[in-house]
């Protein structure tokens, strides 16, 4: 355990000097959120309603903000990372490092997000909570931390995954783009998913990109019981054991290709 | 500065940028896919909007795409010509290889635009005016106000080139930060509604001091006839005003790099 | 004309250069630390410094890592200007007048290319021709007899990254050398590079400095580059000049000894064995390494002594110049 803390300790010193990069966000996420009102309340007022899908405009507002909350919260570079590294040739080097390259930059993600916590998450949430106004449901705050620690969790399996198909497909960056707009659409990242025609919502219920965005952000809107809220989380549980299988395997056969043909 | 030397030090590198993605053609077509797909998909946002609710006021669903056709078109341009400066700059800046632009026989912005062509920018062209095709044809509208419109867009890409030069000048302050793109996408996150959407105030601040609106709404509007064509005037002056700005930043900027070394 | 022949095409007088740096510490308090407040200190590059080049010079600048060498080149290439004092390049005032300025010289930093990696070095010349406004007729001869003269033939129309070092090294060479420079800057030009391609390498910036009495300034830590290229060099050490002229006198300067290794064919005790101003390098009943002090003794005298003492057992005397790197840490090492 001393090694990994070392390691978060050590990438939470380093992220202090990326400082003005994760300040940006101060700047980015309230335009943003500023431009989503003005839009969502031009059309709430021009089409007359109170709800739109289950969404009051406080409610689409809190949610809008709520995704940057969440995707800041579980962002990591990890798919990046190893394209860079595959296509520099400085993967192995990693190789030769004790620790596992995923784990060790499953932990530097962690003292990353750790800092980004103070300097970009709370502020954004509190720039929504002061001058939008939204709401969350503080009963169901803790249970929100949890779900968003396991989309955490998958989000970073995912990327992984993606990541890992650089060994296969040196120059991937196509590959990773298409994965991020499909997942922005079927996380519920681009307008929650209760906006969308019931045959796409059928489609996102099956998959697992829901989990990243859509449902703890509603957890924590209070639009779920603590019975279901409780079920969610468990599926959550089950689809980070699977990611978490197919990530090991993935990373078997990679080094299985390392080791026979060279990067 | 000389106007044919640098077409044709912009030719040569342009063919040599296309030369240099032809070498890895898989990777290439499929990123151009991605582009592509991820343009294509934002006017399925808009028919999901105005599915649920009656849409932006003043604009029905093909006059919204012919809105985001635009806006996806003018960023295409500047993707395709103008962004690559930014990422050369701050990647020159973070390796300590910039003296070499400097030893170049040509003004340093000049020099690093000619180099910018990314033939990336291509398939959002291809995907822009594909959308505002479509919308057009939805309206049935074609007439010679598209000169105007043609000339408004362009004018717009002007602008995002003068923010690409502004966000590069800082890269010789704030080294290694990769996100001053996200400053121009400060601009471009304004310029994604209507400006029917703001209030009064705001809406004045994004025509005539940060002109972000113009991006996509101004030639749109023209175009659908909701704005006069004299909108052009009243564009031009701020925004050659911000380019001068723009370029004045580039040689303080320079000039501090020369005597600070880098 | 020989007025033309010993023109001055740098003149640096009196520079000095300056920079802050802010002070950091390690730790998880002090990174916190930083947040809020930072100091700087000013530290000089360059104190003073003067010299002057003449047209056709091959002039090789060295000095420890630090010692203010690239803020030289940078203050002569016009990228940097200094805090105080003049500086003349063929005319040019290179900060000034930058871009009319830089027509008239050619850089090559030894580690990193210039050429574009995925496509044919070809093409890049091509791109070179439109930058420096070369006309076509000029440009392709120049090209053409260069890529013969270097054996690259084939090589220029590979694409650069599939070439070896000392392969990529010669497109770079004649990329630099394409618009016809008066005076190059080349940093540590044969860094990484076999014997032969170092050699191939020396062989055609002597030739092109031969032809068209192009001034070089070489920066290296290759101490066969500067003794095959360079008639005089310069050192320079925290920011100043420590040493400027011909190669052989830094050994007459700094170094004024020899290296005296005798070999014996019969083991000898020569734990008795001294002489006047020579040092005993090593001692056994085989060898003996000795460094003679030439200002005070001669040479002649200790073979002497050698031969009166071991006579008959003596199967080797070998008298070696102290390598130039020795002395060069010698001179790096003062402060």
């Amino acid at each position: 355990m001393s090694k990994f803390s070392g390691v978060v300790k050590t990438s939470i010193k380093d992220s202090i000097v990326y400082r003005f990069d994760m300040a940006i966000t101060l700047i980015t996420a309230p335009i943003s959120i500023l431009v989503f009102y003005s839009l969502w309340s031009a059309i709430y007022k021009y089409s007359g309603v109170d709800v739109i899908r289950g969404f009051t405009l406080v409610q689409l507002i809190s949610y809008y903000v709520l995704t940057w909350v969440i995707g800041i919260f579980s962002y990591s570079n990890i798919e990046d990372a190893i394209s860079h590294q595959v296509r520099s040739g400085g993967i192995t080097k990693e190789l030769l490092k004790p620790l596992n390259y995923l784990v060790s930059n499953f932990f530097i993600t962690i003292g990353h997000r750790s800092f980004a916590m103070f300097i970009e998450i709370i502020p954004v949430f509190a720039i929504g909570f002061i001058f939008f106004k939204i709401k969350t449901s503080l009963t169901y705050l803790p249970f929100f931390l949890l779900s968003a620690i396991f989309a955490f969790i998958l989000v970073y399996l995912i990327s992984a995954l993606v990541g890992m198909t650089a060994f296969w497909l040196v120059h991937n960056r196509g590959i990773v783009k298409i994965k991020r707009v499909l997942i922005n659409f079927l996380s519920g990242a681009v307008i929650p998913l209760t906006f969308f025609p019931s045959w796409f919502q059928k489609l996102s219920y099956i998959l697992p990109f829901q989990y990243l965005t859509f449902i703890p952000i509603n957890i924590w809107l209070g639009k779920y019981t603590i019975i279901q809220t409780i079920q969610f989380l468990g599926i959550q549980l089950l689809w980070i054991a699977v990611f978490y299988m197919i990530c090991v395997f993935v990373w078997k056969a990679a080094m299985k290709k390392v080791a026979a043909v060279g990067i | 500065m000389n106007i044919i030397k640098f077409f044709r030090i912009w030719k040569r590198s342009s063919e040599m940028a296309i030369e240099h993605v032809m070498a890895y053609k898989t990777a290439f077509f499929l990123l151009l896919l991605s582009l592509f797909l991820g343009d294509i998909l934002i006017p399925v946002i808009s028919v999901v909007i105005y599915q649920v609710s009656s849409g932006i006021p003043g604009w029905n669903l093909a006059e919204f795409v012919l809105f985001q056709g635009t806006l996806i078109i003018v960023i295409g341009l500047w993707h395709a010509f103008f962004a690559s400066l930014l990422g050369e700059t701050i990647s020159a800046v973070e390796e300590g290889i910039f003296d070499r632009t400097l030893l170049k026989p040509f003004p340093s912005l000049a020099f690093l635009t000619a180099y910018s062509f990314d033939p990336d920018g291509l398939a959002e062209i291809a995907a822009g005016i594909i959308i505002v095709g479509w919308a057009l044809a939805k309206m049935n509208f074609f007439n010679s106000t598209i000169l105007i419109y043609i000339l408004i867009l362009l004018l717009a890409v002007l602008f995002e080139y003068s923010l690409t030069i502004i966000a590069a000048s800082m890269a010789f302050t704030f080294v290694r930060t990769w996100r001053l793109f996200e400053l121009i996408n400060i601009a471009e996150r304004f310029s994604r509604y209507p400006l029917d959407v703001y209030n009064k105030g705001m809406r004045f601040f994004l025509t005539f001091i940060v002109p972000a609106g113009i991006a996509a709404y101004y030639p749109a509007a023209v175009l659908m006839g909701k704005q006069t064509v004299f909108v052009v005037f009243e564009m031009i002056i701020p925004i050659s005003l911000f380019f001068v700005f723009s370029l004045w930043l580039w040689n303080i900027s320079i000039r501090k790099y020369n005597s600070a070394g880098g | 004309m020989e007025k033309k022949d010993d023109e001055t095409v740098i003149s640096v007088k009196d520079v000095w250069r300056e920079f802050k740096t802010s002070k950091k510490e390690a730790g998880l308090m002090a990174s916190i630390k930083s947040l809020v407040k930072r100091d700087s200190v000013v530290e000089n590059a360059l104190k003073g410094v003067s010299l002057e080049v003449k047209k056709g010079e091959m002039v090789g600048l060295i000095g420890p890592n630090g010692a203010g060498k690239s803020t030289l080149i940078k203050i002569l290439t016009g990228v940097l200007f200094p805090s105080k004092g003049d500086v003349h390049v063929l005319n040019f005032i290179p900060w000034k007048q930058r871009t009319k300025y830089v027509e008239n010289i050619g850089v090559i930093f030894g580690q990193k290319t210039q050429l574009w990696w995925d496509i044919p070095a070809l093409d890049t010349f091509e791109l070179h021709k439109e930058l420096y406004s070369i006309p076509r007729d000029e440009f392709e001869k120049r090209r053409d007899y260069m890529i013969k003269l270097l054996g690259i033939e084939e090589l220029v129309k590979k694409p650069v990254r599939q070439l070896s070092l000392g392969e990529r090294m010669r497109c770079e060479i004649v990329l630099c050398l394409l618009h016809k420079p008066k005076m190059v800057f080349l940093d540590e030009p044969t860094i990484g590079l076999d014997i032969i391609a170092k050699d191939k390498i020396r062989a055609f910036i002597k030739d092109f400095n031969k032809s068209y009495k192009t001034t070089f300034i070489i920066t290296t830590h290759d101490m066969a580059d500067i003794e095959k290229l360079c008639q005089r060099i310069i050192i320079i050490n925290h920011g100043s000049i420590v040493y400027d002229g011909p190669l052989e006198e830094i050994r007459k300067k700094f170094a004024n000894y020899k290296i005296v290794d005798c070999k014996f064919s019969e083991p000898i005790s020569t734990s008795s064995f001294s002489f006047r101003n020579c040092k005993v390098l090593k001692g056994n009943k085989h060898e003996l390494l000795l460094e003679l002090d030439l200002t005070k003794a001669k040479i002649s005298n200790l073979i002497n002594h050698l031969i009166t003492k071991y006579g008959d057992d003596i199967e080797d005397i070998d008298i070696q110049e102290p390598p130039i790197e020795e002395i060069i840490k010698l001179i790096y090492k003062k402060k």
